[in-house]
């Protein structure tokens, strides 16, 4: 097990490599000049001889791989640059911003076990009734609805016309729970949908079969046989989903003034403070491979056959 | 049993995550306030809909502990609530006295003495006098102003002298902008000269802040001015439109300087609990024309550009009456724009046929696009809609009414970098709609940055090298008449050249709560509405 970690561990650095050398080459091919707004910065009104003055002075006239070797010299030895747009670290704005988004995508993610698993196990266990037909519509309307659109219905809704949340959001907001339902309603039909599909696969399985035959009831042939062995997949999927309510928070925390890391990266984008963006990437990158070697893990105590494989 | 254990340890895990996250959130954001900037604990929503304090909204950033005088990406408002200038910027251009109660200006137009208040004091208590300007006036960079300050002197305990390079009157009205050149607190900086605190002269002062989210100004109890009979200012940082028309909508939110979606015109319209200021700005919609482009180096095409668009019906069916017909390159609320030198071009489609006709031009294949040597006039028209939704359907209708005149228009839709990499970058378009600056940088800091030329660089919008000149001699007239002659010269020249396609002036638009009374526009958008005026209604 240990070594397992290990290695999966080390696949870290030729991940955050390619990352972070995929991330420097796109922004640089990107539109926007991170000059001009560094000129905006220094001068309001900049002339084209100012924008010109700050390329030459932040070495942005350099080649690509020059400045990505910099980049990444400094990088290495933990220092992630400082943000253009207020000079602060980078690794300090991560820092500052992340526990928001946490917060945000744990709520999220329980949000997402308790949609996903209630429903899928109810459409499965009663397939064919007005349940399943319910769930179903459910999930075509999850998949296809825009998680902006939901969250300004209600934020109007909840916000504007019921004054149940606080509208400006922010620190007025001590929990984000109609931001996390949004997140976790439009995630949540896929979910429903695995959970519904490998319960229903695992209660024509013979050993479910002749657990009823025994007289055992359907509640505990739900909860201690189907559902244990239907789970896997789900949690290996929830894992990705978490990572996903991680990274894909950031139009969410804008519509709802969450001051989370994804707000930030969203506003480090419109900025070109490419700094707090690469920051940003690498950091994301390394949850997610952690997320993933969490979830192995934990597949591995509920399955103890794919412990070694 | 086992796995149980295992499964409430996960569970647990998980909980204690989320509530230790909550935790550290609030932790980091009370520790930025008791940081640096020494500020305390921010304040509770609640507080928004009392008798004495109001909330508005904006979208920019926030950061008080990186709003130094000198440099920063915070939003202008909070530096005007907080740091004075010597002289403030009034309504049509007018120089008022703001820190200075006067001031002159020698025969050759470089040295202005500044004669100060008295009766001012910082926020923190200590006394402003000559000392503060000049400790404010070292940080400044000399070269930021039109012509370099040479020398920064004391006179008297109370009279200041500033001497620059050479003769340019716009440095008078640069002293006025928001930054750099306003006067902050020598406490402002630690000993190491590294901005700690924003402490300045003006009505309000911060009391507390969280970074990137709100900013809760108190009225500074040292001001000599008129005291604002609010006693707190929340502002808030609100980065969706959609949002801030809610927050409105809630009344969480009092006021909005930001932006609204246009959309929620008729959301406003039909509240009773909400209006909107209108006032005429001083800012211009205009379609900025690639010079290199051989087609626009033809005047004629150019006239007949400006001829073929019906400005009247851009202001009521596109802005919502909410505006005025462009004449010129700039409103007439901007100071030296007259009648008589922003004469304009009347809708006039057939004079557009015409002069098409006289350059040449003529639909040969019938396709009602006018074509010269086989090759039509179609030109690509470049635009944005991130930061002006109206700027839209405005290039759909240029695009239709061009074609009644035989000139084809391609539109391309491009995202804000890209749209600003065209203009800054790489000049990818034939026309591309832009706006003109505003306030006190009218008209010579947008002009000279959008026509003038330096020796090695180029022009934004257009070189002519008689207005080059004349963008040169006028920031040299120190007399005001000579002064007006000099700027008539310059926009007579840009709308008889028809250097560019004159559209519309906006209105500046303030969206409010009309439990607030007395609500008045100020002078300058970076200033937004007098504070001090507002009343709240019982």
């Amino acid at each position: 097990m240990l070594k397992n970690i290990g290695e999966r561990l080390l696949t870290l650095i030729p991940v955050l490599l390619a990352v972070s050398l995929i991330t420097f080459i796109l922004g640089s091919m990107s539109s926007g000049d991170t000059a001009r707004t560094l000129a905006e910065k220094k001068y309001d009104r900049p002339t084209y001889e100012q924008i010109e003055e700050i390329k030459t002075e932040m070495g942005f006239d350099r080649p690509v791989l020059v400045q990505y070797a910099d980049w990444l010299k400094d990088a290495v030895r933990g220092n992630l640059g400082f943000s253009y747009s207020n000079d602060k670290p980078v690794v300090n704005e991560i820092v500052k911003y992340f526990p928001k988004t946490l917060q945000l995508a744990l709520l999220a993610l329980l949000f997402l076990i308790l949609i996903s698993f209630t429903l899928g196990i109810l459409s499965a266990v009663f397939s064919g009734s007005w349940i399943d037909k319910i769930t179903r519509i459910y999930c075509f309307w999850s998949v296809s609805m825009p998680e902006f659109w939901l969250g300004l219905i209600l934020l109007y809704i909840f916000g504007a016309r019921l004054g149940l949340i606080s509208v400006l959001g922010g620190s007025s907001m001590k929990f984000p729970i109609i931001p996390a339902l949004t997140m976790s309603t439009c995630s949540g039909g896929i979910y429903v949908r695995l959970v519904r599909t490998n319960m229903e696969e695992v209660l024509n399985k013979g050993y479910i079969r002749a657990a009823r035959a025994r007289g055992v009831s359907e509640y505990n042939i739900i909860t201690k046989h189907a559902l244990k062995n239907a789970m896997l997949p789900v949690i290996n999927k929830l894992g990705i989903g978490f990572g996903s309510l991680l990274a894909g928070s950031a139009i969410i925390e804008s519509i709802f003034s969450w001051n989370g890391l994804g707000k930030l990266a969203l506003e480090s984008v419109k900025l070109k403070d490419y700094p707090v963006v690469q920051g940003y990437v690498l950091f994301m990158a390394v949850l997610m491979v952690l997320i993933n070697l969490a979830v192995d893990i934990v597949c591995g105590i509920i399955d103890p056959r794919l412990k070694n494989g | 049993m086992k796995k149980k254990c295992i499964w409430a340890v996960i569970v647990s895990a998980l909980s204690l995550v989320l509530l230790i996250s909550g935790c550290i959130s609030n932790q980091v954001l009370n520790d930025t306030q008791n940081g640096t900037s020494g500020s305390s604990v921010a304040t509770d929503m609640d507080d928004s809909n009392q008798f004495d304090s109001i909330t508005i909204m904006v979208s920019g950033m926030m950061n008080p502990e990186d709003a130094s005088p000198i440099e920063s990406s915070t939003e202008m408002c909070l530096y005007e609530m907080v740091y004075e200038p010597l002289v403030k910027y009034g309504k049509g251009g007018v120089i008022e006295p703001g820190l200075a109660e006067r001031w002159e200006i020698n025969d050759n137009g470089t040295q202005y003495t500044f004669y100060l208040r008295e009766d001012v004091k910082f926020s923190d208590g200590t006394s402003f006098n000559a000392d503060s300007v000049v400790s404010s006036a070292k940080r400044w960079e000399p070269t930021k102003f039109s012509t370099p300050l040479t020398n920064v002197e004391k006179l008297d305990d109370y009279t200041v002298r500033l001497t620059f390079k050479e003769n340019c009157y716009p440095v008078i009205i640069e002293l006025t902008y928001p930054r750099p050149f306003r006067i902050a607190s020598e406490n402002s900086f630690d000993t190491n000269g590294n901005f700690v605190k924003m402490i300045g002269t003006g009505e309000w002062m911060v009391e507390s802040y969280i970074p990137e989210e709100e900013v809760v100004m108190a009225p500074n109890p040292y001001y000599y001015g008129t005291k604002p009979s609010i006693k707190k200012i929340t502002i808030r940082k609100v980065t969706d439109g959609g949002s801030r028309i809610m927050a409105l909508q809630s009344r969480e939110a009092d006021l909005s300087l930001a932006d609204l979606p246009s959309e929620s015109k008729s959301i406003i319209e039909s509240s009773k609990y909400l209006a909107v200021k209108n006032t005429e700005g001083t800012m211009g919609f205009f379609l900025m024309l690639n010079q290199e482009n051989k087609i626009l180096q033809d005047k004629n095409v150019r006239l007949a550009l400006n001829y073929a668009i019906d400005k009247n019906s851009i202001v009521d069916n596109i802005l919502g009456g909410d505006g005025v017909v462009a004449k010129g390159i700039l409103p007439d609320t901007v100071p030296y724009v007259t009648d008589e030198n922003s004469k304009g071009y009347s809708y006039n489609p057939e004079k557009a046929k015409e002069l098409l006709a006289e350059s040449g031009y003529m639909d040969t294949d019938g396709d009602g696009i006018v074509d010269k040597n086989g090759v039509p006039l179609s030109l690509t028209l470049v635009f944005q809609s991130e930061e002006y939704a109206a700027w839209k359907p405005m290039c759909e209708y240029l695009q239709a009414a061009t074609k009644d005149v035989g000139i084809d228009i391609r539109l391309e839709q491009r995202d804000i970098s890209a749209y600003y990499d065209a203009i800054w970058k790489n000049r990818n378009f034939d026309m591309i709609i832009y706006r003109t600056y505003e306030d006190s940088w009218n008209p010579h800091g947008f002009l000279r940055s959008m026509f003038y030329r330096a020796e090695s660089g180029m022009s934004v919008c257009w070189y002519d090298s008689q207005l080059n000149k004349y963008l040169d001699e006028v920031i040299k007239t120190q007399d005001e008449s000579t002064r007006q002659a000099k700027y008539d010269q310059i926009f007579k020249l840009i709308n008889d050249e028809a250097l560019i396609v004159t559209l519309c002036c906006p209105d500046k638009q303030y969206a409010y709560n009309t439990r607030l009374q007395n609500v008045t526009v100020a002078p300058t958008t970076y200033e937004g509405i007098e504070w001090q005026r507002i009343t709240i209604a019982k």
